[in-house]
């Protein structure tokens, strides 16, 4: 039989059982929808992360204190815990940084949180305390709306972060204004543009000053010691400078490759990390939706050895006429790939539905950050691909024993089924 | 495929025996028969309930493979052949008119007709002519876009025996091809079998004296053997 014809005779036998082909369409239909839903948002995710960090620039090497990476991002990105830990980096570690080869500038932070008053009113902002060579560091992303930058000799003022000036207050700062941090006057200097790269967001919400003035409040950073040192070098070496910079704070630290106390990282590094982390919550995430094609997988099986049951006569009359075993395999292995085909269609514009919900929910939440404004789902054509073929291979699987069932009859037995 | 020396005949069977098992016992279906038909004739075969005679057809048709025994049909030893093989034979060389008319119901009349050909995988022009030149036929011309369930039992039979003939087989085989008509149209669905005389041999298993005088030779089936055979019909009875 020509496969038009099988389709023809599938098409007939899905359309005679409306109901119970559609009840079954929709078990693979939820399934598809939850694969494409969750890749789509799992790639929007990775692709605006990997836009976020190429922002930063990828010249960008950071110190930080603690022995892996885990334990300085979570001190750093996964909130909280700025003054918690106290970094060990020293003003020593500063200039030996500055000595490496390729080093073009290196700036220490210390950071922290306080609250910070604009006339009456009162709000818990990030400090900064920085150096001079940190907007130079951070030239990529760093623009000044208003005023200017921190420069050597500065004392008694502040920058304010682009949010932390507009819409941390009631009323917005303007430059020439004065802010407190505890008792302490400070004179706003410069306003900040938006920060590019993530992270931003919190660069957004921060007051900077002098590293002599954020040591006032040495309670939480310590007297000496740096939150972490940003350092840009020559871009294309960015990978085999922080092996310099590495190798040679450990000589200066006299810490061996087992015991060493600070960690340095990349854009990069950064990137790959939170593909693990991603990578985790997609596997998570693919399992639940695997989980609800196989149901699916599973409606269509049993659909087809109902089907097979039903027509047992028909499968005889279609033996008598000199149907090959092959041949009535392939009339039901192609009316399960309908329906799976089917059920992937209609899974595909149902998770382009959901996908576009989860992006507008994404948008207005992060609206404020700087996440906000770049689309959270994707969807490749790769993707789509996938999802039809996947969701056709799934039909032809589910279909493969109910149409074997089918072919193995015996044309007498067949034809004597009541 | 095996050919046989006698092509004269559009079957031989030779000592042909089918034993069922059924809850242990052992029933011997069809027990060691050995006949023959010529071509272009009419065979009845005959017999009460249980005789064995359905499942000689059965076996003779290829849809059933004996204990033992011999089967030569149009020249070839079928008792061989693989399962595909028997299924390729079916359909180019068998025409099946069955009891209970097996059309297909998702089906129309014109498209149960041409199934046999939509099966050999011929193109669905040239099997729709020639579907409707056999409705046309049958005298059914008109009801060719009816479905099974639209259609009277002797209009159904004569679908059955118009997609019997599609694939212009060397033997059509009827099993109790009136049964389920009443008198007068079972006579015409004979009358219609008997002309195909010209174009093939057509066996038919009855157990209607009346239709069974429609055939040319008669072999009576008791207990899975023959109890008559070999002869023109006028001479067994």
């Amino acid at each position: 039989m020509k496969f038009r014809d099988s389709l023809k005779f599938a098409l007939n036998n899905l359309t005679t059982r409306g109901l119970r082909s559609w009840l079954t369409i929709i078990g693979v239909i939820i399934g598809v929808a939850a694969i494409v839903a969750i890749v789509s948002v799992g790639q929007g995710m990775h692709e605006v992360i990997s836009s976020q960090l190429g922002a930063l620039g990828n010249d960008q090497v950071y110190v930080m204190p603690g022995s892996s990476m885990e334990s300085s991002m979570e001190s750093s990105f996964m909130g909280g815990g700025f003054a918690k830990e106290p970094g060990d980096l020293t003003d020593k570690d500063l200039q030996v940084i500055k000595t490496v080869e390729g080093v073009l500038y290196a700036a220490p932070d210390i950071a922290g949180r306080e609250t910070v008053t604009y006339i009456d009113d009162s709000k818990p902002l990030y400090i900064w305390g920085t150096t001079e060579d940190w907007a130079k560091v951070r030239e990529a992303s760093l623009s000044v709306e208003s005023g200017r930058f921190l420069i050597k000799g500065d004392n008694g003022v502040a920058v304010l972060g682009n949010n932390a000036a507009k819409e941390a207050f009631d009323k917005e700062v303007l430059l020439g204004s004065q802010i407190k941090i505890g008792n302490d006057s400070y004179r706003v200097i410069g306003i900040l543009g938006e920060f590019g790269g993530l992270g931003g967001s919190s660069e957004d919400r921060s007051v900077y000053l002098t590293l002599e003035d954020a040591k006032k409040y040495s309670g939480l950073f310590g007297e000496k010691n740096y939150y972490a040192i940003e350092i840009r070098v020559e871009s294309e070496r960015t990978e085999e400078i922080a092996q310099k910079i590495k190798e040679r704070l450990m000589a200066s630290r006299h810490v061996t490759e087992e015991k060493i106390d600070f960690t340095i990282y990349t854009p990069q590094m950064i990137m790959k990390t939170v593909n693990s982390v991603l990578a985790t919550i997609n596997l998570f995430l693919y399992g639940i939706a695997a989980i609800s094609l196989v149901v699916g997988a599973v409606g269509i099986a049993n659909t087809m050895f109902t089907s097979v049951t039903e027509r047992t006569r028909q499968i005889g009359i279609l033996k008598a006429l000199g149907m090959t075993n092959r041949g009535i395999m392939n009339v039901f292995l192609v009316e399960s790939a309908l329906i799976g085909l089917v059920g992937g269609v209609l899974g595909l514009f149902v998770g382009f539905i959901i996908s576009g919900i989860i992006g507008q929910i994404a948008a207005i939440l992060l609206a404020s950050s700087r996440i906000g404004g770049a689309s959270m789902v994707l969807i490749t054509p790769g993707l789509v691909i996938f999802a039809l073929i996947f969701s056709m291979v799934i039909g032809v699987i589910s279909g493969i024993f109910p149409a074997r069932r089918a072919s193995k009859l015996q044309p007498v037995e067949a034809l004597r089924y009541e | 495929m095996n050919k046989m020396a006698n092509q004269n005949h559009a079957l031989e069977v030779k000592n042909l025996t089918k034993i069922y098992e059924s809850e242990g016992v052992k029933v011997r279906a069809v027990d060691g028969m050995t006949f023959s038909i010529p071509r272009n004739q009419v065979m009845g075969i005959m017999g009460s309930s249980g005789s064995g005679k359905s499942t000689l057809l059965h076996l003779i048709g290829c849809l059933d493979k004996p204990t033992s025994g011999k089967i030569y049909l149009d020249g070839i030893d079928i008792s061989k052949l693989n399962d595909d093989k028997l299924a390729k034979l079916r359909n180019e060389k068998i025409g099946f008119v069955f009891q209970i008319f097996n059309l297909h119901p998702l089906l129309t009349a014109v498209e149960n007709v041409e199934l046999p050909e939509t099966i050999a995988g011929k193109p669905e022009k040239e099997r729709k002519q020639k579907a409707m030149a056999l409705l046309k036929l049958v005298g059914l011309e008109a009801r060719a876009h009816h479905f099974p369930n639209q259609l009277s039992g002797g209009e159904q039979q004569r679908i059955a025996i118009a997609r019997a003939l599609i694939n212009d087989p060397s033997i059509i085989m009827a099993d109790e091809p009136t049964g389920n008509l009443d008198s007068k149209t079972g006579h015409e669905i004979m009358r219609i079998l008997v002309n195909l005389k010209k174009k093939a041999t057509v066996i038919v298993i009855t157990h209607d004296i009346d239709i069974a005088e429609h055939a040319d030779h008669i072999i009576k089936i008791k207990d899975g053997k023959i109890e008559y055979a070999n002869g023109f019909r006028k001479k067994i009875i």
